[in-house]
């Protein structure tokens, strides 16, 4: 059988609930960031710039635009004859089939497409964050440790430590405990949700927790704790750079302005490990005479007529005349009309904001997360529409508001 | 299916199109020219495209590759790239070279389509062309040509070239000097006929070694049944420094960028994947068009600005175009220029060209 040296398998099926109405529509990993990208674009690039030229694509929570968004993966040059992108949903047998109910059991389903490759090692990774990894670095410390599992892991400050899952090794990297977000840290070294697995002993620790009628079927809660349990060789790789989580509307939301500071941590200029996306077919944007752009990110096929401030823009939007937009982010497609006023807000996809509507009323100079204002994908607002700071508006029929 | 040739003389762009050919010259703040005539190709429905490369054709082959962008990396057909007859001529007299097809002669056979439309490759517009062929067909005409009515001020002999039609479309005439201060039909440099035809006249060509068809065409209007196709749209033509320096200033007019990229679907081109541009906190610009990747920390006006530019604190650029990855240090001051790719303007360099007459500075320079 062939034999190739590893794949990745990416968990793409989570709903991302905390980002309330910008997952209404679209999984997490589909949700646009930093003016032009979807946030799976990054795991995808990263799978490109580590010479990975296989991945598995676990969808499963809303995932039509995800789908028709990853294609054959031509965007990441993924689109590989004996290899490439491969988008796998749950599935029957001939005993009925379930959903995945856990991240193990998503990739324990898939045994059998994992098998097809014959690989030595398989790379798990999600599509919920933001950074720029060369995995292949990390494959080299996997084989150097003569290592079983190998799990990335960063430096996060002591005071949040325990909203992680913590790694404690020894001065070499072992892997020796794990503190699942534990009240007392013992360690700031933080499991990413990305591990190097040798094949034949994860296949052997799926079938084994597919049989376990008390497992949760989850990596971090059932399978690594087995394994460590067991005596594996485990390793912690450190990885030094940018790496956010933007699972909360208000950790989207700062990593999105993150990009506008002038020497940016994250910086998506940066040539080496480009990051690669699906582009939309649009002419370069317009900025009209009368117009004011500052300290924001512009893509291709916006029209600008009003004023921009501190703001990230996605391909598409389109800000009339006299529009003020300050602090905030506007999704593919959006268009704020005329006269309006948008403060520290975030405006889902192909929404409409009809003239003279103030988004986000009521915003206090200084920054609080509590304020971000955010309306969910293809709203319409018509004329003088008022919204509230800190609101969330996910439907708007016949002019009565839903709040979620 | 269409054919793109190369146009007459490819020098008319002077430094533009020193190390490049007029279809891979850069246009509107992210495109080339050719990307304008394939787009509005495949929009029509034409999917087995060839394009005619005669020199300089390095920078043509980079940007189409295979056709990906264009929908034309099919198994069968998509985008044939048709080496010239007459290689490393650079100065042609000849306006739709036949001999380049001649050459080709087989890639013609082998086609199953039935019309043909060929193409110069100096004109900008987005056009339709299931209309004209339906104009074709309703006509049973052998030939279609194309026009747009233009004012002339000034009796120059146009390369173009210009068509005397009568009302019901009918083509009776065609002749180089325009009538002053009337409405005169320019010729698109696009027609349509029969692929078989266009073999016809390939053979009689050869036998006569005659191998210009628009001489071809204006000595057999009696024989033929030509018409021409009114264009009423937005056209670009391009055929001196300064016409190409209008017409891309002509985009920032939001009534033509919507017709232009919009109208009649999108105009595809080479994907580079750029990040978003970034405004900082000084950025200050007024009717601008600007590519993706671009830094800019300094005024822009009236410009056109292609991917990856960046614009140092304190410097002003005003009415210019500034193509791929050219990088204006700070306190620079520029005014009517077109900066070719990846050139570097130094500190407090100030460049003003006339209104109408910019300058123009090569690829790679460092000033």
């Amino acid at each position: 059988m062939l034999l190739k040296e590893w794949v990745a398998m990416l968990l793409a099926g989570g709903q991302g609930s905390r980002l309330g109405c910008l997952t209404k529509r679209i999984a997490k990993p589909a949700v646009s960031f930093g003016g032009k990208y979807r946030i799976i674009d990054f795991s995808l690039s990263n799978c490109n710039n580590s010479g990975i030229d296989t991945v598995g694509v676990l969808t499963q929570y809303k995932p039509l635009l995800l789908n028709s968004y990853i294609g054959i993966g031509s965007a990441w040059d993924l689109d590989i004859e004996g290899g490439g992108v491969f988008v796998l949903p749950p599935y029957v047998g001939e005993k009925g089939g379930q959903w995945y109910k856990g991240t193990a059991h998503a990739i324990g389903q898939n045994i059998d497409f994992i098998d097809q490759y014959n690989p030595q090692y398989v790379l798990v990774i999600s599509g919920d964050h933001i950074y720029k990894m060369d995995y292949s670095v990390m494959l080299e410390f996997h084989k150097n440790n003569q290592a079983d599992v190998t799990i990335a892991a960063i430096q996060v400050p002591w005071e949040e430590a325990c909203r992680f899952g913590i790694l404690n090794t020894d001065e070499n990297g072992r892997i020796e405990e794990f503190d699942e977000k534990p009240k007392n840290p013992r360690s700031n070294l933080a499991s990413m949700g990305i591990y190097i697995f040798n094949w034949p002993v994860l296949k052997e620790y799926l079938i084994q927790d597919s049989q376990d009628p008390e497992s949760a079927n989850d990596f971090g809660k059932n399978v690594l704790p087995k394994m460590l349990k067991d005596g594996l060789r485990m390793f912690a790789y450190r990885f030094q750079g940018y790496w956010k989580d933007v699972g909360t509307i208000e950790s989207y939301y700062t990593a999105n302005m993150d990009l506008l500071a002038d020497n940016p941590e994250f910086d998506i200029f940066d040539e080496n490990l480009k990051v690669f996306s699906k582009s939309p077919i649009l002419p370069p944007h317009f900025i009209a005479a009368e117009a004011k752009v500052k300290n924001s990110l512009v893509p291709d096929g916006c029209v600008i007529f009003g004023e921009v401030e501190h703001s990230v823009l996605f391909p598409g939007v389109y800000v009339g005349p006299g529009a003020v937009i300050k602090d905030s982010i506007l999704l593919p497609d959006v268009r704020v009309e005329g006269g309006c006023l948008v403060n520290r807000a975030i405006i889902g996809e192909s929404s409409v904001i009809g003239p003279e509507c103030q988004i986000g009323y009521g915003c206090n100079e200084t920054f609080n997360p509590a304020e971000i204002t955010v309306i969910g994908d293809y709203i319409n607002f018509p004329k003088g529409v008022v919204i509230e700071k800190g609101s969330s508006i996910s439907e708007w029929q016949d002019g009565e508001l839903k709040i979620s | 299916m269409g054919i793109i040739t190369t146009t007459k003389s490819e020098d008319i762009l002077k430094e533009l199109t020193q190390h490049r050919c007029m279809s891979s010259v850069p246009f509107g703040g992210r495109y080339r020219m050719i990307d304008f005539t394939l787009s509005n190709m495949v929009n029509s429905g034409i999917h087995n495209i060839g394009v005619i490369t005669s020199h300089k054709y390095r920078s043509l082959m980079d940007h189409l590759g295979a056709g990906k962008e264009w929908g034309l990396d099919r198994k069968s057909e998509g985008l044939m790239i048709l080496p010239s007859a007459s290689p490393s001529i650079f100065k042609k007299n000849i306006r739709f070279d036949l001999k380049d097809l001649y050459e080709n002669y087989e890639y013609l056979e082998k086609s199953r389509q039935k019309y043909l439309l060929l193409t110069g490759n100096n004109m900008i517009c987005n056009i339709n062309y299931k209309d004209a062929l339906q104009f074709h067909l309703k006509n049973n005409a052998q030939v279609t040509v194309f026009y747009k009515e233009e004012i002339c001020h000034e009796k120059t002999i146009n390369e173009l070239g210009f068509w005397d039609v009568e009302a019901d479309g009918r083509v009776t005439g065609f002749h180089l000097t325009p009538s002053v201060g009337e409405k005169n039909k320019v010729s698109l440099e696009m027609i349509i006929m029969e692929r078989e035809l266009l073999m016809d006249m390939i053979q009689v060509a050869h036998a006569m070694g005659n191998w210009d068809l628009a001489d071809i065409l204006a000595a057999n209007l009696n024989d033929l049944r030509i018409y021409a196709y009114q264009f009423k749209g937005y056209l670009a033509k391009i055929n001196s420094v300064e016409s190409y320096y209008k017409c891309n200033m002509e985009l920032l007019d939001p009534d033509v960028w919507y017709e232009l990229f919009f109208k009649n679907g999108p105009i595809y081109t080479k994907i580079k994947d750029g990040p978003p541009t970034k405004y900082a906190d000084d950025a200050k610009t007024a009717k601008v068009l600007v590519g993706t990747g671009c830094k800019i920390m300094g005024n822009v006006e009236n410009s056109i600005l292609f991917r990856g530019v960046t614009i140092g604190r304190g410097a002003s650029v005003k009415n210019s175009i500034i193509m791929q990855k050219t990088e204006i240090e700070e306190n620079v001051v520029l005014e009517n220029v077109i900066l070719d790719k990846e050139v570097r303007i130094r500190k407090g360099t100030i460049l003003k060209g006339g209104q109408d007459s910019p300058i123009v500075i090569a690829k790679k320079s460092v000033i």
